[in-house]
């Protein structure tokens, strides 16, 4: 992966419905009142004593003779935190390379947090530990370093605890997760991350391998291993099996998604290649 | 029952535990298999695969250690009689029932004896036989015995040519003598098969009225007559000597009916009598016998060996159809653009 393609994740943006509280300049709406574009309330002058904002005609009718000042929003900035579930499912894929994809997001939405004036951190989840972290930093070259760290990633472990740790310890305010995963989940354990993130504005990225999710139908033996939990299982592979499978596995991502729904969360959902382009578009229509 | 060779090699059994913890097709990884379904026929291949590998394994093992089934006998209750057949192998007995060689079809009287001996053995599997001869000298042939192979290759055997005298009470005597411990549950019989008698000295009768008084032998005499001799059961005419050295064969069948054991003496002047003669003794000595069948060793290795080759062609077809779950041809990241 060269690091030029990291330019193409310069047009991400992300707009938050909520406004952060927070002094720090920046991109987003604040709730903070003071300079800037966005009109925001009507205050007495004693109150906000910024005289070259009386609003002449709201103090000429007001009955009391209260000097009102316009009000308007700042605008402030948050941190980028990719949550990255690095759990031994990662490193599965047919036709995807999920740990690339995972490299490559999480560089660019550096490269894009970077560009944006937004500060970014990570943490890199295996099984119950935290293999990989970054402070909030808002650093030039942060990208092309983390699609070395990222790819260079071993995943390994089971199960979400370890993410459901690190989303908790995450601050509450002022932040945007961006919670990039496989979601080789059950619903109950989407529902405790989801849970664990709650009041906090969530994008999750969901890492989908089309080989995985319909398995071709030819007739013969295979083997599979679950990397988690290292269950072994020969199946016999047939048509009818085949597209058993598929429709299981059809049935059990509806079943996320309404879980996700459940969290007013929609995930943005990539298969097999990421196309950047539609990964801008996608992000313009979440709700966060 | 079942027994190996080298029991030693059974130490060994262990490694048919291998399949257990050893898969015999490669993995490929596919994430979260419990949520993913699972089918019956998948389940029933899978157990199929380890069993065939275990059982394999396993059938390999008892094959080195050379399983077979041990051998031994059975007892078994069936109608028969111990049976020593006393067979004349003096030279008359080489001709035919009219007293000449015999020439184109003719049968000789010792060929038509063992034909119709042959056929006697054949229809009584439950009969324990010995087999002795004499004719200058009295001679143990086979031993009672209850294989018939052994007693149809003996009486093939008695093909020979004949020699010249007849010692027919020394021969009763070996006959007698033959009977062992084993025939005392059953009856025993003496067959004797001849086409004369000789003079059966004084003190071989002393010798035979105590040997029949011990062994309690039915007997029967058989008399191939040739044409023209007299009659065993004639009296001479009144004026003709009646001596053993002028008509042995009937002083001999005085003496038998002397010796005070069941006996009967059959007459027959052509093999369709012999025939008749020995199927009327058959009837006589059916009677409730306790001998022992064999049983054979068997050998089972080649058995185990067959499973074990067929369980291992069973597994290479396994292998034959070893696919990956989903090929692995990861796409690059990024759509190209």
């Amino acid at each position: 992966m060269s690091e030029g393609a990291l330019h193409l994740f310069d047009l991400l943006t992300w707009r938050l419905a909520r406004a952060l509280p927070g002094m720090r300049p920046g991109g987003h709406r604040g709730k903070m009142r003071g300079a800037g574009e966005t009109f925001a309330d009507l205050a007495p002058l004693i109150a906000h004593p910024d005289p070259r904002r009386i609003d002449v005609r709201r103090s000429l009718l007001d009955p009391f003779g209260t000097t009102f000042v316009r009000r308007f929003e700042t605008r402030t900035d948050l941190t980028l935190h990719v949550l990255l579930d690095a759990s031994a499912s990662l490193g599965t894929g047919a036709s995807s390379d999920r740990l690339g994809l995972a490299a490559l997001l999480a560089a660019g939405f550096a490269e894009a947090a970077w560009r944006g004036g937004d500060w970014y951190a990570l943490t890199a989840t295996a099984g119950e530990d935290v293999v990989d972290e970054i402070l909030p930093a808002r650093r030039r070259q942060l990208g092309a370093e983390l699609l070395e760290r990222i790819g260079a990633l071993r995943p390994g472990g089971e199960g979400v605890v370890g993410l459901e740790r690190a989303a908790m310890a995450l601050p509450a305010n002022r932040i945007l997760v961006v919670l990039i995963s496989d979601f080789e989940y059950s619903a109950d354990e989407l529902r405790r991350i989801l849970a664990a993130l709650e009041p906090r504005p969530v994008l999750p990225i969901w890492l989908r391998d089309g080989g995985l999710e319909a398995p071709a139908g030819r007739l013969g033996l295979a083997e599979i291993r679950d990397p988690e939990s290292g269950v072994r299982r020969t199946v016999l592979t047939t048509r009818k099996w085949a597209a058993q499978q598929a429709q299981a596995a059809a049935r059990h991502r509806a079943r996320l998604r309404s879980t996700f729904a459940e969290h007013d969360l929609a995930p943005i959902e990539i298969r097999d290649q990421l196309d950047v382009g539609a990964l801008a578009a996608a992000l313009e229509e979440v709700p966060l | 029952m079942i027994g190996l060779d080298q029991p030693a090699v059974l130490f060994a059994l262990p490694v048919a535990m291998v399949p257990f913890f050893r898969r015999w097709l490669r993995s490929s990884s596919v994430p979260r298999l419990d949520l993913r379904p699972h089918d019956g026929a998948s389940r029933f291949v899978d157990r199929c695969l380890t069993l065939a590998g275990v059982i394999g394994l396993a059938a390999l093992v008892l094959g080195l250690a050379g399983l077979h089934l041990r051998g031994g006998s059975v007892p078994h209750q069936g109608m028969g009689t111990n049976l020593v057949l006393l067979i004349d192998r003096s030279s008359s007995m080489d001709e035919t029932f009219a007293g000449r060689a015999p020439s184109g079809d003719e049968e000789s009287k010792s060929a038509a004896a063992r034909r119709i001996l042959l056929d006697f053995i054949a229809q009584r599997p439950d009969d324990r036989v010995g087999i002795a001869a004499f004719s200058t000298a009295p001679l143990e042939v086979l031993p009672l015995t209850q294989s018939q192979s052994a007693v149809e290759a003996a009486i093939a055997a008695l093909d020979e040519r004949g020699l010249s005298q007849t010692d027919v009470g020394r021969g009763l005597a070996l006959a007698m003598g033959m009977m062992d411990d084993a025939t005392v549950t059953g009856s025993r019989a003496v067959l004797l098969v001849s086409d004369g008698a000789g003079v059966i000295a004084p003190e071989v009768q002393e010798v035979l009225a105590l040997l029949a008084a011990q062994q309690e032998v039915n007997l029967y005499w058989l008399y191939l007559r040739t044409e023209g001799a007299k009659s065993i059961f004639e009296a001479p005419a009144p004026g003709e000597p009646d001596d053993p050295r002028v008509r042995p064969e009937r002083h001999l069948h005085l003496f038998l009916q002397r010796l005070g054991q069941p006996y009967r003496a059959f007459e027959a002047d052509s093999p369709d009598a012999v025939a008749e003669a020995v199927e009327e003794i058959g009837k006589l000595e059916a009677r409730p016998i306790l001998t022992e069948h064999p049983v054979p060793r068997r050998d089972l290795a080649w058995l185990v060996y067959l499973l074990a080759a067929l369980l291992a062609g069973f597994l290479a077809l396994a292998r034959w159809l070893e696919r990956p779950f989903a090929p692995r041809a990861p796409l690059p990241p990024l759509v190209a653009s």
